[in-house]
C-alpha cells in the first residue's frame, strides 16, 4: 500500500508503480540526471505532471514526470520521534480560565520534514508553546469546534454560547474563545446578546497572521486576552487583538461595536465610534472606561442563544432591484437590516417592496454603509417615507451587529412585536447614546 | 611568503556569491525603490516556531530569550504592506525567476522543471516573518575560470534581508527598504584550492553575473559567504564578506586560526585533559572584589552585577598563547561569551593586570582550590547571563578537543574573522503556501537559452573598440554601477567616451578616497553634467570641482553647482572681448616683446578663463588676435 497523497493522474500512477509513499527518501533518475530526496505530499489543487522532493539542504523541487526515467526507494520513511511536552505546574493562587477552541489556530507546530502545520491546542501544548500565560491564569483548554470561521453560521453560536455557560457554570473565572478573524466580529456580537449580564468576562481572540511564522501575533494577542479576561473589571463579551502593527499592545473591544477593517493588518479589528476597553501593554492592563456592568453584579445572567437564520444584511446601491426585497419576503424570510446611504436612505422605487415585506410581517431595519456615526431617519423627506412605512431606525448599531441581534431577537422572541421592542432595547452596550469626536485616533498606539 | 601550504593543511574553500538583480520590482511586492530615506518606524518580536520534535534551535533560542525588541525603519516607497508582514506575498517577480535561469544556464546548470518556494527560518530580526523565501532554480552545472573548472552545488533565488541599522543590547534596528529585493545565490562546491586562487574565482563568478546586464552593480549589492575548512576540521563559514578585494587575506587568516586550533587539540591532549574536565560550576566571587580600582568591573558593581570565576584546569599559559598573529584561544572564548551578552571578560594569562592585583589574583586561585598549572576566568555581567555564558564558554573548550568546531564568523575590516554565532542546526525550511509552485516549461528555457550574454572577456574587447578605450578603462567602467549611463552617454553626446569612462571611474573613485559619499551621485547628475559639458556651457576642467561640490552636499545639482563656483561658460563673443581687453591692458609688454609676449598673456587669460573655456580655444583666439594686433602695430 502506497501513501501517496495529494498526487493524481499520471504522477499518481508513476509513484504507485514505483511503489514509494510521502516521506521515503528516493532517487530519482532524469535524463537530466540524478535527485535525492524524501517524497513530498502534493497539493490537491496543482497539476498531475510534477513530482515534488525535498532535497537534503532542505528545498522542495518538482521533477516533471514526462523527464522521469525511474523512480528507486533508497530508505523507508522513519515515524517520527514525538516528544510530548510536560505537564505544566499551575499555581493554585491564580484565576481559572477557559480556552474554547472553535478553529482559530493560536499555536501551531511545523513539520519540517513534510511541510506540514499541526494546530495545537491541549492545556501542555498551549503552555509549551506559549508559557506566558502561566503568569495570569491557570489554564484549561476546551476543545470544541474546529472549522474557519467563514463557515461558522448560527447553528454555531449557539454550540459555543452554551459551552460558555457549562464553563461558567463550572467555575472559571473567565472564558476565552479562540476564533478565526473573518467573522469573529458577528460571534461576538452573537455571545454578548445571548449571554447579557454574564457574571466572568469573555474574550474571542484570533490571529491575522498564521502561527506557522515567528512573526504570528497569534501569542501575543493570546497573552492580551489571558491577562485581561483576568484583570478587567467587567462583564461581558470582548474581542482581544493587535492594537496597532506594533507588537506592543492587545486592544480590548466591545463585542458589539467591534468590526474586521482590513484584510491583513493585525491591527485590523477596531471599535467604530468608541474607545476600546482596555489596552494590554508590558504586561498591564489598562482599563480606559467606568461606564460597563461590572462582573459579578447583582444583575440576572439571562441565556438566550436562540437564533433566527431567515434574516438578511443588505447593502443598497445606485440602480438597487426592489425585486430582490421581494424575492426576500416570498421566500419566507423573517427580517431584513438594511445598509443604507447616509444617515439611513434607499431609492423610491424600493418603498413599495418594503411596504409589502412590513405588512407580512418582517422586521425591516435600518442601519448605514458609512460604517462610521448614526442614522437618522427625520432629517429629509426620504427617511421620513421609510419611518412610516415602519422601517426600524437602528442608531449607531454596526450593520453586521443589527443583523445578528434581529436574528437574535427573532429567534428567542415570542413574537414579532416582542422581537421590535428588543431591537430598540440596549442590550448589551450595541447602541452608544453619543457620538463623541474622533475617538478613531485612539488607534494610533505603540 | 605563505605560513602554510594549502595542500599540506588540506584546504578546502567553497564559496556562496549572493548578487542583487536589477530587476523593475522587488521579489514577492511591487515595490520598485531599493533604497531610501525612513519616515515611519514599527517595533516587532519574533519567537521560533515549534518543530514536530518539540526542539527549537539552540542559537534560535538564545536570541529569543534576549527579549529583543526589534525596530522597523519604514520607507514610504520602498516598502509595502508585505514588507511588514501585515499582507501576504504577491506572486513572484517572472522578472527575477527569468535573470536567475539566465546565470544558472550560463554556467551550465539545469532548471528545475518545477519552483517551490520555502521559507528559512531565520529570527535575528532581518526578516519581518521570521524567514526568509528562497527557492532553488537550477542544480549542477560549472563555472570555467582562466585556468580551472569549479563545479556549482545550485543557484538559487531569495528575498534580501533587511538592512542592519543599529544592534545594541536589548535593541535592534533595520531598514525595510532592502528587505525582499531578489538576491541570485551560486553555491559552488567546495574545492581544494589556494587562497588566492579563491578570489580569482570570486571575481570570474562576479564578471559571469555582470555579463548579464541584469544585476545590480556597486559597493552592497555583492556579498560573499565562504565556507573553510582543513584537514581534521569542521567547516567555518564567513558570512557577508562585500569586498572580493579581501578574500584572500580572510582565507588566509582563517587557514592559520584553523591551523592552530588543530595544534591546540594536541597540546590538550599533551597536557592529559579531556572534555568533561571542563563541566564546573562558577563561583561568584563579587564580594573579593568590593574595594577594586579597575574601572570596568567598578562599573560592573556599581550596576548590581556579578564577577564570576570559572576553573579551567591545567590551561594556564594555553588562553594567550599566539602561534600567529592575532590567533589566541582567550579571543575565542571572549566572543562566545560576548555572544551570550557578556563583554567583561578577563583570564588567568592576562591577569593580574587590567586593574586586577596580583593579591586578588591569588584570593581568586585560593578560593577556587587552583594549582599552578590550572587557569581561570573572570566574566562580569546579570547573574541569569553570567551562567548561560560560563556554561557556553566551557561547552567550547570541550569542542576543541576536536579541533575546529563549526561555526558562523564574519570578516573584519583588516581581512580577519570574528565569531558570530554557533553554526545553526539544518536548516529549517517548510513550504511557503502562499506562493503555489511555478511551472518552468520546455519552451521558456529554450528561450532564455538565446539570452545567455556572451563572455565577459568578449565583452570588454567590443567596449575598448566601440568605444576607444584602454583596456584599463573598459574594464573599469563595464564592472561599474555606471554602466547604463555610460552607454547613454557615449552614444548621444559628443564627448569623448574616455573622458565620460575616466570620470566617472576614477575620477568618482579619488573623490570616494578623500572621503566623500559617492553613493549619492545619481545617473541624473551625471547625465546633466555631460550634457552641460557636451553644450560648451562648462568646460570638462570644471569637472572634479562640480563633483565635488555635489558630493559635499554643498549644491543639489550641477546647475546649482555651476552658478556657486562662479562657472558658467565664456562664450565665443565674451572670450574674445576678454582677449581684447587684456592685449590693450598690455600694450606696453607686447610691443616691448613681441610675439614672445604670447605665454604672459595666455596666463592672464586663463586666470579669467580658467574652468570656463577650453584652453585650446583660448590660445588659438590670443594667437590669431595678438598676430592681428603685431601685423597692424608694424603698419
Ligand atoms: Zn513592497
Amino acid at each position: 500500500m502506497t501513501d501517496i497523497q495529494g498526487y493524481k493522474g499520471v504522477s499518481y500512477n508513476l509513484l504507485s508503480k514505483s511503489k514509494v509513499s510521502i516521506g521515503d527518501f528516493i532517487d530519482v533518475k532524469t535524463n537530466n540526471g540524478s535527485i535525492q530526496g524524501s517524497l513530498m505530499p502534493r497539493y490537491e489543487y496543482a497539476d498531475d505532471q510534477h513530482i515534488v522532493i525535498k532535497m537534503s539542504n532542505g528545498y522542495n523541487v518538482g521533477l516533471r514526470t514526462k523527464k522521469i526515467i525511474s523512480i528507486k526507494l533508497i530508505t523507508k520513511r522513519s515515524a517520527p520521534s514525538f516528544q510530548p511536552p510536560k505537564t505544566p505546574k499551575l499555581d493554585p493562587k491564580l484565576p481559572k480560565v477557559a480556552i474554547i477552541g472553535t478553529g482559530g489556530t493560536i499555536a501551531s507546530r511545523v513539520d519540517y520534514r513534510t511541510g506540514g502545520v499541526h494546530p495545537q491546542f491541549s492545556t501542555n501544548e498551549l503552555y509549551a508553546i506559549v508559557p506566558e500565560i502561566g503568569k495570569y491564569a491557570q489554564i484549561h483548554t476546551k476543545p470544541l469546534l474546529n472549522i474557519y470561521s467563514e463557515h461558522i453560521n448560527a447553528d454555531h453560536w449557539n454550540i459555543i454560547a452554551e459551552k460558555t455557560v457549562k464553563e461558567i457554570t463550572e467555575g472559571f473565572d473567565g472564558i476565552i474563545i479562540a476564533h478565526g478573524t473573518d467573522t469573529m466580529g458577528y460571534t461576538s456580537a452573537a455571545l454578548s446578546f445571548a449571554l447579557s449580564n454574564s457574571p466572568v468576562p469573555i474574550i474571542l481572540v484570533g490571529s491575522q497572521r498564521s502561527t506557522d511564522r515567528p512573526s504570528s501575533d497569534a501569542a501575543l494577542n493570546l497573552i492580551g486576552a489571558v491577562a485581561s479576561v483576568t484583570r478587567i473589571p467587567f462583564s461581558g463579551v470582548y474581542v482581544a487583538m493587535h492594537g496597532s502593527v506594533n507588537d506592543s499592545t492587545v486592544a480590548i473591544h466591545r463585542g458589539t461595536r467591534v468590526r474586521k477593517n482590513h484584510t491583513s493588518r493585525r491591527d485590523a479589528f477596531q471599535s467604530i465610534d468608541v474607545s476600546p476597553v482596555a489596552f494590554f501593554k508590558d504586561e498591564k492592563v489598562e482599563v480606559l472606561t467606568e461606564d460597563l456592568p461590572l462582573k459579578n453584579s447583582s444583575l440576572q445572567f439571562k441565556v438566550r442563544c436562540q437564533f433566527e437564520k431567515d434574516v438578511a444584511l443588505i447593502k443598497f446601491y445606485p440602480s438597487f432591484n426592489y425585486k430582490l426585497i421581494d424575492h426576500l419576503v416570498d421566500s419566507g424570510y423573517r427580517g431584513i437590516v438594511f445598509e443604507g446611504t447616509g444617515l439611513g436612505h434607499l431609492g423610491e422605487d424600493c418603498y413599495q417592496s418594503i411596504d409589502d415585506a412590513v405588512k407580512k410581517g418582517l422586521l425591516v431595519g435600518m442601519t448605514s454603509q458609512c460604517i462610521w456615526g448614526r442614522v437618522n431617519l427625520t432629517v429629509y423627506d426620504s427617511g421620513r417615507d421609510l419611518l412610516k412605512i415602519g422601517v426600524i431606525p437602528l442608531g449607531d448599531m454596526l450593520p453586521e451587529t443589527a443583523l445578528v441581534k434581529m436574528m437574535w431577537a427573532l429567534g428567542n422572541a415570542q413574537s414579532g412585536k416582542e422581537a421590535e421592542i428588543l431591537m430598540h432595547e440596549n442590550i448589551a452596550g450595541e447602541y452608544l447614546e453619543r457620538s463623541t469626536f474622533e475617538r478613531r485616533k485612539k488607534y494610533e498606539f505603540i | 611568503m605563505s605560513l602554510f601550504e594549502p595542500e599540506e593543511i588540506g584546504l578546502k574553500v567553497g564559496l556562496e556569491i549572493h548578487q542583487q538583480l536589477n530587476t523593475p520590482t522587488k521579489l514577492f511586492c511591487r515595490c520598485k525603490k531599493f533604497e531610501d530615506s525612513f519616515v515611519n518606524t514599527m517595533y516587532r518580536t519574533l519567537r521560533p516556531t515549534q518543530s514536530e520534535l518539540g526542539k527549537i534551535d539552540p542559537a534560535a533560542r538564545f536570541e529569543f530569550e534576549k527579549n529583543l525588541r526589534i525596530k522597523y525603519e519604514i520607507g514610504e516607497n520602498s516598502s509595502c504592506l508585505v514588507e511588514l508582514d501585515d499582507e501576504p506575498p504577491h506572486s513572484i517577480s517572472m522578472e527575477a525567476v527569468k535573470t536567475s535561469l539566465i546565470i544558472g544556464l550560463a554556467l551550465s546548470s539545469n532548471p528545475i522543471n518545477e519552483l517551490h518556494v520555502m521559507r528559512k527560518i531565520v529570527i535575528d530580526g532581518s526578516n519581518t516573518t521570521g524567514f526568509q523565501r528562497t527557492l532553488v532554480v537550477s542544480t549542477g552545472g560549472e563555472l570555467k575560470t582562466s585556468n580551472r573548472s569549479v563545479p556549482v552545488q545550485a543557484i538559487f533565488l531569495e528575498e534580501d534581508a533587511a538592512r542592519l541599522l543599529g544592534d545594541s543590547k536589548n535593541k535592534r534596528n533595520y531598514g525595510l527598504d532592502r528587505l525582499g529585493v531578489p538576491l541570485v545565490e551560486v553555491a559552488l562546491a567546495p574545492v581544494t584550492t589556494t587562497p588566492k586562487e579563491v578570489q580569482e574565482i570570486a571575481y570570474a563568478l562576479g564578471r559571469l553575473m555582470r555579463s548579464t546586464r541584469l544585476v545590480s552593480r556597486g559597493l552592497g549589492t555583492i556579498r560573499q559567504d565562504v565556507n573553510i575548512s582543513i584537514f581534521d576540521g569542521k567547516v567555518v563559514e564567513v558570512k557577508g564578506v562585500q569586498r572580493l578585494d579581501l578574500l584572500e587575506k580572510i582565507i588566509n587568516f582563517e587557514a592559520l586560526r584553523q591551523k592552530s586550533l588543530i595544534n591546540l587539540k594536541d597540546e590538550l591532549i599533551n597536557r592529559g585533559l579531556i572534555p568533561e574536565d571542563f563541566q564546573n560550576k562558577p563561583s561568584d566571587i563579587t564580594a573579593l572584589f568590593q574595594k577594586n580600582n579597575n574601572t570596568i568591573l567598578k562599573k560592573v558593581l556599581k550596576k548590581d552585577m556579578k564577577i564570576y570565576a570559572v576553573k579551567l584546569k591545567k590551561l594556564s599559559g594555553i588562553l594567550s598563547f599566539e602561534e600567529f598573529s592575532d590567533v589566541r584561544f582567550g579571543r575565542e572564548l571572549a566572543d562566545v561569551a560576548r555572544f551570550y551578552g557578556i563583554s567583561g571578560l578577563l583570564h588567568s594569562d592576562e591577569i593580574p593586570g587590567h586593574g586586577v592585583t596580583s593579591i586578588e589574583v591569588k584570593k581568586i586561585r585560593q578560593k577556587l582550590h587552583l594549582n599552578e598549572l590550572d587557569g581561570f576566568l573572570l566574566l562580569s555581567g546579570e547573574k541569569g547571563k553570567l551562567e548561560k555564558a560560563s556554561e557556553a564558554i566551557q561547552k567550547r573548550i570541550q569542542s576543541a578537543f576536536s579541533g575546529v568546531p563549526a561555526e558562523t564568523r564574519g570578516p573584519t575590516p583588516d581581512g580577519k574573522t570574528r565569531f558570530i554565532r554557533p553554526r545553526p542546526g539544518s536548516a529549517r525550511m517548510y513550504p511557503e503556501t502562499d506562493i503555489p509552485p511555478i511551472t518552468i516549461s520546455s519552451k521558456l528555457v529554450n528561450e532564455l537559452k538565446r539570452n545567455i550574454p556572451r563572455p565577459w572577456e568578449e565583452q570588454i574587447l567590443e567596449y575598448i573598440s566601440k568605444f576607444s578605450l584602454s583596456r584599463k578603462l573598459a574594464i573599469q567602467i563595464y564592472d561599474s554601477s555606471f554602466i547604463d549611463i555610460f552607454e547613454e552617454l557615449a552614444n548621444t553626446t559628443n564627448v569623448p567616451s574616455s573622458l565620460i569612462a575616466a570620470t566617472l571611474t576614477e575620477t568618482v573613485v579619488n573623490l570616494s578616497r578623500a572621503g566623500l559619499d559617492t553613493t549619492i551621485l545619481t545617473a541624473a547628475m551625471v547625465k546633466s553634467l555631460f550634457t552641460t559639458l557636451d553644450n560648451g556651457i562648462v568646460s570638462k576642467e570644471a569637472i572634479p570641482q562640480i563633483l565635488e561640490l555635489i558630493l559635499k552636499r554643498e549644491v543639489k545639482n550641477v546647475e546649482e553647482a555651476i552658478e556657486k563656483i562662479g562657472l558658467t561658460a565664456l562664450t565665443d563673443n565674451k572670450l574674445f572681448v576678454l582677449v581684447k581687453t587684456i592685449i590693450d591692458e598690455n600694450r606696453e609688454l607686447i610691443d616691448e616683446k613681441g610675439i614672445a609676449s604670447f605665454s604672459n598673456l595666455m596666463g592672464q587669460v586663463m586666470s579669467d578663463a580658467r574652468g570656463r573655456v577650453d584652453g585650446k580655444k583660448v590660445s588659438s583666439i590670443l594667437k590669431s588676435e595678438l598676430n592681428k594686433t603685431l601685423s597692424l602695430d608694424n603698419k
